[in-house]
C-alpha cells in the first residue's frame, strides 16, 4: 500500500536557498598608501569623500593619551612620533617577525620582543604593542563611519580588496581586520580584478588584460584571464619599493640642487618636507600643463622660485620608471602571453595620471590603456561594484540575475540530468547532494556540470566538467560522494565535490550566464515544454537501464564467486530472470524493466541471503571489516 | 486535462495563504526530478507573479491561485489535491492516478 503523505505548503525556495540579503555595502580599498571606501549609489559606483577628499592617508598615530587618529592628521604627526605613527601597515599584513625583518629597511618602527608568529609595533615607549591587524581596522574603522554616515546607516557588508599576490596568511590577516574593525567581510577581491569590474569588462565573453598598477609606494603588475565570466589572475609581478613618491624624491633632489642645496637639505627635516610638497605639486600640476612655476620658502622671509617643465619632468622620472619594464615583461611572459594577444590594459595608482607613464604603458603593451576612470578610485569603485552584487542590488544592465535563469545539475550514470539548483531560484543560493560509486573499485569521478531544463545530458548545455581522483578502491556504493553547488550573488556557480571517507575534494567554478542571451534562455525553456513528455519517459527508461545493468553486472559477479552457494536448479531461475531482464532492458517500457528488475532481486534473494551469511562468517574469522562490507554490498 | 482541487483544499489554502506575513500571489505546485525515487512533489508560496508559460488555476472565486509548470501539469493531470485531517496529522494530500510507486518518506513518487 502506499504511504500516504500530507503536505504543508512551504515558503519559497525554503527547500534549497538562503535569504537574499539587500542592502548597503561597500567596497573597500585597503591600500599602502591611501584607503577608500565607495558605494553603489543610484546604479553608479561612486567614493565617498570627507572634507579632505576621498583619500584616506593609510596612516595610524597612537597619541600618549590613548587615542588614535588616522589619515592626514597622521600622517602630519609622522615627522614628529615617527615610531608611534604607523604608515603603509599593509606591508606588515600577515607577517611574521622574520619576515619583517626585511620590510624593516623601509620603516623606522620598533617590534615589541617576543616568539609570536606575528609582529608587533612596539609604541610610546614599550608601554603598548599593536599588531598590523589592529593598526590596519583602524584605518577600516574610519571607513567604516565615513560610509555609515553617507549612507545614513549601519553597513551589512563590505568587500575589501587585496594585491592578486598576498597569501593566504595575509588574506586572512585583512579579513581579520575587517572583523575588528566591525565589518562583515562579505568577499576579498584582488585589486587587478576589482579594476576590471570598474570598468565592466566583466561583461565582454572573453579576453586577457594587463593591469597597471603604480601607487604611491609600490608597483603591482597582474595579468588577468577572462573566461566564462570568471577572472582568473594568470601571473603577477611588480616592485614593493617603486611608487610616484619615488618621483617625488628624485624631482625634490633636482629642486634642491636648481637651488643651489645639497640633496639632503643639510639636514634640514622640515624643509625637506617643503620641498617634497613642492615637488608633488609641480608632478600633479605637469600632468596637464607643460610647464609650472615652483615656489618654495627656503627659511622664513627667504622665497626661492622657478620654473620646471614637463620635460625636465620626465627626465628625472625616467631612470625610475624604467624599472617597471622587467616586471611587466616578465609577467607577460609568466602568462606565457605577448603583448599584442592582450585584449585590454587597465592604468591603476595615481602616478599613472602622468603621460610619461602612460607613454611608457603603451609602448610596453603596444595599445592605448584604459584610463577612464580615477586611477585612484578603481579599484575601490570596482569592490563597490562586487560588494552591491553580493548585497543582492543586482544592476539593470547585468545580464545578471537575481534567478537562475536555467536550472544546473550534474550528469548521472546514463546520461541523465539530475538538477541540483532550479530554474528560477533566487540568488544567491546553494544545494548539497550525496552520490556514490556505480561500479566497483572506482577511483574517481566525472563531474560534467550542466544546465538547462531538459532531462537528459544530450540536450541540456554543458557549463563544465571536471574530475575528482584518487579515491581509493572501493565496492560500488561505498564512497560518498557530496556535491555542493553554490550560486552567489553576482550568478558565480561553485561547484565542490568531496569524497567523504577519503577527504578527497575537487571543484570548480564557472559563471552559467556566460555567453547566454535571453532569447537562447526562452528557447531552452520553451523545449522542455515541447519535449516534456519524451524526456520524461526517456530519463525513466534511462534510470531504469542504469539499474539493470547494476544489478545484471552484481549478479554476474556473484555467480561467479559464490557458484558453490548455489542450490540445485537455483542458476538456471536466476539466468533465467536475467536474460528476461536483458530482453525487457532492450524494449522502452520502464515498467517492464522494473518488473523484470524486481523478479531477479526475488529469484537471486535466498543466494543473496547465503552469500552474506557466508560473508559474516568469514568476517567473524578474523576478516577485516572493510572486506565484510565489500561482500556484503548487494 | 485538469487538476481537481477540493472545496476543503481551497479554503485551507486562502486560510493558509492569509497567515503569511504578506500574502502570497500564488501557490506553486509541481513535480520535480530528484528525491529518493526520482520525483517529488513542490508544493510552495509563490511571492512572483505567475509565469507565462504557467497554468494558472484561479478557484475560490479568485481568492486562491495555483501556478503549475506545463512540465508538471503532464504529471498532476487528472490529480486531486484535497485536505486531510485525521488523528495523527493534517495537511494537503494529492491523490494522483500517474503515480506507480511512492518512497518511504512518501515527499518521492514514481511513475
Amino acid at each position: 500500500m502506499a504511504v500516504e503523505t500530507l503536505f504543508e505548503i512551504s515558503e519559497p525556495g525554503e527547500a534549497q536557498t538562503k535569504e537574499v540579503r539587500r542592502g548597503r555595502a561597500v567596497g573597500i580599498d585597503l591600500g599602502t598608501t591611501n584607503s577608500l571606501v565607495a558605494v553603489v549609489q543610484a546604479g553608479q559606483p561612486i567614493c565617498l569623500r570627507d572634507q579632505l577628499g576621498s583619500l584616506l592617508p593609510s596612516v595610524v598615530h597612537y597619541a600618549a593619551d590613548g587615542s588614535v587618529v588616522v589619515g592626514q592628521a597622521a600622517r602630519g604627526l609622522a615627522a614628529q612620533a615617527p615610531q608611534d605613527t604607523i604608515a603603509s601597515v599593509k606591508r606588515f599584513m600577515g607577517r611574521g617577525p622574520r619576515d619583517a625583518e626585511v620590510t624593516r629597511r623601509l620603516t623606522p618602527y620598533e617590534f615589541a620582543p617576543g616568539a609570536d608568529a606575528v609582529v608587533r609595533f612596539s609604541l610610546l615607549g614599550g608601554r603598548r604593542a599593536v599588531t598590523p591587524v589592529e593598526v590596519s581596522a583602524e584605518i577600516l574603522r574610519v571607513l567604516k563611519a565615513r560610509a555609515e554616515a553617507a549612507l545614513g546607516g549601519e553597513l551589512d557588508g563590505a568587500v575589501i580588496t587585496v594585491p592578486a599576490y598576498f597569501d593566504d596568511g595575509q588574506r586572512q590577516a585583512t579579513r581579520d581586520a575587517g572583523r575588528l574593525a566591525g565589518l562583515d567581510v562579505m568577499r576579498l577581491l584582488n585589486e587587478p580584478t576589482a579594476a576590471a569590474l570598474a570598468y565592466g569588462l566583466d561583461k565582454q565573453a572573453e579576453g586577457t588584460f594587463a593591469v597597471f598598477d603604480l601607487g604611491g609606494g609600490t608597483f603591482d603588475i597582474s595579468i588577468l584571464k577572462l573566461e566564462g565570466g570568471v577572472f582568473e589572475v594568470k601571473s603577477t609581478g611588480g616592485d614593493s619599493a617603486l611608487g610616484g613618491d619615488d618621483f617625488d624624491r628624485a624631482l625634490a633632489a633636482r629642486l634642491l640642487r636648481q637651488m643651489g642645496l645639497p640633496e639632503d637639505a643639510a639636514g634640514d627635516r622640515s624643509l625637506t618636507r617643503r620641498v617634497l610638497d613642492a615637488a608633488r605639486d609641480a608632478k600633479e600640476a605637469l600632468t596637464k600643463l607643460s610647464a609650472t612655476e615652483v615656489v618654495i620658502e627656503r627659511r622664513p622671509g627667504d622665497v626661492w622660485r622657478g620654473t620646471l617643465t614637463r620635460d625636465e619632468l620626465d627626465d628625472v622620472v625616467r631612470p625610475v620608471l624604467d624599472r617597471c619594464e622587467p616586471p611587466a615583461r616578465r609577467a607577460l611572459r609568466d602568462a606565457g602571453l605577448e603583448a599584442k594577444q592582450l585584449s585590454g590594459v587597465i592604468l591603476v595608482g595615481g602616478a599613472t595620471r602622468m603621460p610619461i607613464v602612460r607613454r611608457l604603458v603603451a609602448s610596453l603593451f603596444g595599445r592605448e590603456p584604459l584610463a577612464d576612470i580615477d586611477p585612484d578610485e578603481v579599484v575601490a569603485l570596482g569592490a563597490a561594484v562586487q560588494a552591491d552584487l553580493l548585497a543582492g542590488n543586482a544592476r539593470k544592465d547585468v545580464v545578471l540575475m537575481d534567478v537562475v535563469p536555467l536550472s544546473l545539475g550534474l550528469e548521472m550514470m546514463g546520461g541523465v540530468a539530475e538538477k541540483l539548483i532550479h530554474r528560477n531560484t533566487t540568488v544567491p543560493c546553494g544545494a548539497v547532494q550525496t552520490f556514490t560509486t556505480y561500479a566497483d573499485n572506482q577511483t574517481g569521478f566525472d563531474l560534467h556540470v550542466v544546465q538547462g531544463e531538459r532531462e537528459l545530458v544530450a540536450d541540456c548545455r554543458s557549463l563544465a566538467r571536471f574530475k575528482l581522483t584518487g579515491i581509493p578502491p572501493m565496492p560500488a556504493g561505498m564512497a560518498r560522494l557530496q556535491v555542493t553547488f553554490l550560486v552567489d550573488a553576482d550568478g558565480l556557480l561553485g561547484v565542490s565535490a568531496r569524497e567523504e571517507t577519503t577527504g578527497k575534494e575537487s571543484s570548480i567554478r564557472v559563471k552559467p550566464s556566460y555567453g547566454l542571451t535571453d532569447d537562447e534562455v526562452e528557447r531552452m525553456i520553451r523545449d522542455s515544454f515541447a519535449h516534456a513528455e519524451r524526456d520524461v519517459s526517456e530519463r525513466l527508461l534511462v534510470v531504469e537501464r542504469v539499474e539493470a545493468d547494476r544489478i545484471l553486472q552484481a549478479t554476474r559477479v556473484a555467480l561467479a564467486a559464490s557458484a558453490d552457494l548455489l542450490v540445485d536448479g537455483e542458476r538456471a531461475a536466476i539466468e533465467a530472470a536475467m536474460a528476461a531482464l536483458e530482453t525487457s532492458k532492450a524494449g522502452r517500457d520502464h515498467l517492464a524493466i522494473r518488473a523484470a528488475i524486481a523478479a531477479l532481486d526475488a529469484a537471486s534473494k535466498d543466494f543473496a541471503t547465503r552469500r552474506m551469511n557466508q560473508a559474516l562468517q568469514q568476517g567473524l574469522r578474523g576478516q577485516d571489516i572493510g572486506a565484510v562490507e565489500s561482500k556484503v554490498g548487494k | 486535462m485538469s487538476i481537481e482541487v477540493t472545496e476543503r483544499a481551497v479554503e485551507e489554502i486562502r486560510k493558509a495563504a492569509g497567515k503569511r506575513p504578506s500574502l502570497p500571489k500564488g501557490l506553486r505546485v509541481g513535480i520535480r526530478t530528484g528525491g529518493c525515487t526520482g520525483f517529488s512533489y513542490l508544493f510552495e508560496w509563490s511571492d512572483a507573479e505567475a509565469l507565462a508559460e504557467d497554468k494558472v488555476l484561479e478557484l475560490g472565486g479568485g481568492q486562491v491561485r495555483v501556478f503549475i509548470d506545463p512540465k508538471s501539469f503532464l504529471f498532476l493531470d487528472g490529480s486531486t489535491l484535497d485536505y486531510a485531517s485525521g488523528m495523527m496529522a493534517r495537511g494537503f494530500k494529492w491523490t494522483n492516478p500517474n503515480v506507480k510507486e511512492t518512497c518511504g518518506c512518501g515527499e518521492s513518487v514514481r511513475f
